[in-house]
């Protein structure tokens, strides 16, 4: 979509140049960033959706258990309710913390700090969504 | 530790501890270790080629020599490969071979603190940089990756070593931009002798050769633009040169206390014998063009390797294949050596593999070493007609057997920064 990006930007306080200078740079401004399009010069190794984890496709849990399986690259027959983050899964506080990102991200929510502390396993994982969504 | 006052008389004196190399292993354009890497350089392959990881329409430089078919996944289980940025796969898969190559176990005994791990880059993460700020851009602040510091800060290489090998000795990552390595290597290798360490994991990581980073060395004209014939653009020391091509990967050098290392049973490649450096304090990127701060750099080298300048066989060069470095670097070779230098062998390994900017002198000298263990010296690629007035041998055509006594690596980083080390064959 092409829109005039200077009249968008503007109220934002980023520089008209900021967009002009992406290589293809046309955009639309969403909330929290800016939608640089898709004929945007690109990385190598930027992580595209995998089929998997696109948003809507299977249920909570499967959707939840192909996330794991992804960030903490462990097979799906290790990943059970129980299954724990930590423990089970040699996850440490980083992992923890993207694990949690990749939850938001992939179900559109928010988990403040204090709740994503609790949800320790799989199961934890599962049933806060469910709960949220 | 240090004791203070030691006047440089005491470490010229018998009882100097002496440093040399045991280890050795490489991630380059030419190879996923250094045998292969050295067995094309022999043969005079090229690792550059048209870039095709991402579109280049836009830069003016649209070659490089990137590391082929490397996959994370075949060399790092699970979540491994993920939270590494290039740069520090490429050391670390260097590492595993040198690791394997010099036989030594921290954990078989010994004080773990008297081995460290000091090593080099230019630029650092900057793949990770670049793919974490389109993130940012798309999907706001709270999407960056946690792991996002770890794996972009230039020390990530000599952490990720130590703690996969148990080093708990001196630890750190230097920067001289295309010197970087050298610095490394000759600062490890001074802490060795000064007693702080017995053996010290050293070398350098650059995959710099990203959308972002072509673009800035392209833009600054420092690139060759020989865009329809890569092959034959990196060529150093010849009339026809345009500039460097970029190149990325990463050398291992396990340098060793030679008693350290004699006890244990070690394959001994090459002794790092003298290390000088100085710096230009003259202009950002170009060098100091009449040869003269560059010249007192190799002085001091092999001053401090008590080598005279008649004792020196092998010069593998900086030979960056760019108009102002090999000009200059003539004029100090020159300098240096007088008559002797027409009788020097001297040759580029940028002229296959690049310019692995502060990975360079770590797969240089990681070569040189090789090259001392087997009296054998690579060709310069490419060389065929030299400056006006030049008369010096620079391995044209193919590469030949060699005798070498010592050997003299140059090392040059925008900024001024000169590096030079000396190498020789241990008896």
């Amino acid at each position: 979509m092409i829109v005039n990006v200077v009249e968008v930007i503007e109220p934002f306080g980023l520089a008209e140049s900021l967009v002009s200078r992406i290589p293809g740079g046309r955009g639309t401004l969403k909330a929290g960033g800016i939608d640089v399009g898709d004929n945007m010069n690109q990385p190598e190794n930027v992580e595209q959706p995998k089929e998997s984890e696109k948003k809507g496709a299977g249920s909570v849990e499967e959707r939840v258990i192909n996330i794991i399986c992804e960030q903490m690259g462990v097979p799906r027959e290790k990943v059970a309710p129980e299954t724990h983050f930590i423990n089970d899964l040699g996850a440490d506080s980083l992992d923890t913390v993207e694990l949690v990102m990749e939850f938001e991200d992939e179900f559109d929510i928010n988990i403040p700090d204090d709740e994503a502390e609790k949800i320790t396993t799989v199961g934890d994982a599962i049933n806060y969504i469910q709960s949220k969504i | 530790m240090i004791s203070e006052g030691r006047k440089n008389e005491d470490c010229k004196s018998m009882t100097r501890r002496r440093v040399v190399i045991t280890g050795l292993g490489a991630v380059t354009p030419l190879g996923h270790d250094l045998a292969t890497t050295w067995d094309n350089l022999l043969a005079g392959v090229s690792g550059v080629a048209p870039i095709e990881r991402y579109d280049v329409s836009q830069h003016a430089s649209k070659i490089a020599a990137m590391v082929k078919d490397f996959d994370p996944e075949k060399y790092f289980p699970g979540k491994e490969a993920r939270h590494l940025d290039t740069f520090v796969q490429y050391a670390l898969v260097a590492a595993r071979e040198a690791m394997a190559d010099s036989g030594f176990d921290a954990s078989k005994g010994g004080n773990p603190e008297r081995f460290g791990a000091v090593l080099a880059t230019g630029i650092g993460g900057i793949h990770e940089i670049e793919n974490q700020h389109l993130r940012y851009m798309q999907k706001g602040a709270r999407r960056v990756t946690p792991h996002f510091i770890p794996m972009i800060m230039p020390n990530a290489i000599s952490g990720e070593i130590a703690i996969r090998y148990g080093l708990k000795g001196p630890n750190f990552v230097v920067a001289s931009a295309c010197a970087s390595s050298a610095h490394a290597l000759g600062l490890a290798a001074k802490l060795i002798r000064w007693g702080e360490a017995d053996l010290i994991v050293s070398g350098g990581a650059e995959a710099a050769t990203t959308p972002l980073g072509l673009a800035g060395f392209s833009n600054m004209k420092a690139l060759s633009t020989r865009n329809d014939d890569p092959e034959r653009a990196s060529r150093p020391f010849d009339r026809d040169r345009d500039g460097f091509v970029m190149g990325e990967g990463a050398a291992i050098l396990v340098l060793e206390e030679l008693e350290h290392a004699r006890k244990r049973g070690a394959r001994i490649y090459a002794e790092l014998k003298g290390f000088g450096m100085n710096d230009d304090a003259g202009h950002i990127t170009a060098p100091d063009p009449t040869g003269e701060t560059q010249a007192r750099t190799m002085r001091m080298a092999l001053e401090d390797a008590g080598v005279d300048p008649t004792e020196v066989d092998y010069v593998n060069a900086h030979g960056t294949s760019t108009p102002l470095n090999d000009k200059m670097e003539v004029l100090a070779v020159t300098k240096v050596f007088g008559d002797h230098a027409r009788k020097l062998a001297i040759s580029s390994t940028k002229s296959m593999v690049g310019h692995i900017l502060g990975g360079s002198a770590a797969v240089e000298t990681a070569v040189t070493a090789r090259s001392i263990h087997e009296g054998r010296v690579h060709l310069t690629m490419n060389f065929e007609n030299p400056d006006p007035g030049v008369e010096l041998d620079f391995v044209p055509g193919e590469s030949r057997e060699l005798e070498i006594r010592n050997a003299v690596k140059n090392s040059f980083g925008f900024g001024g920064h000169n590096a030079s080390l000396v190498l020789g064959k241990i008896d």
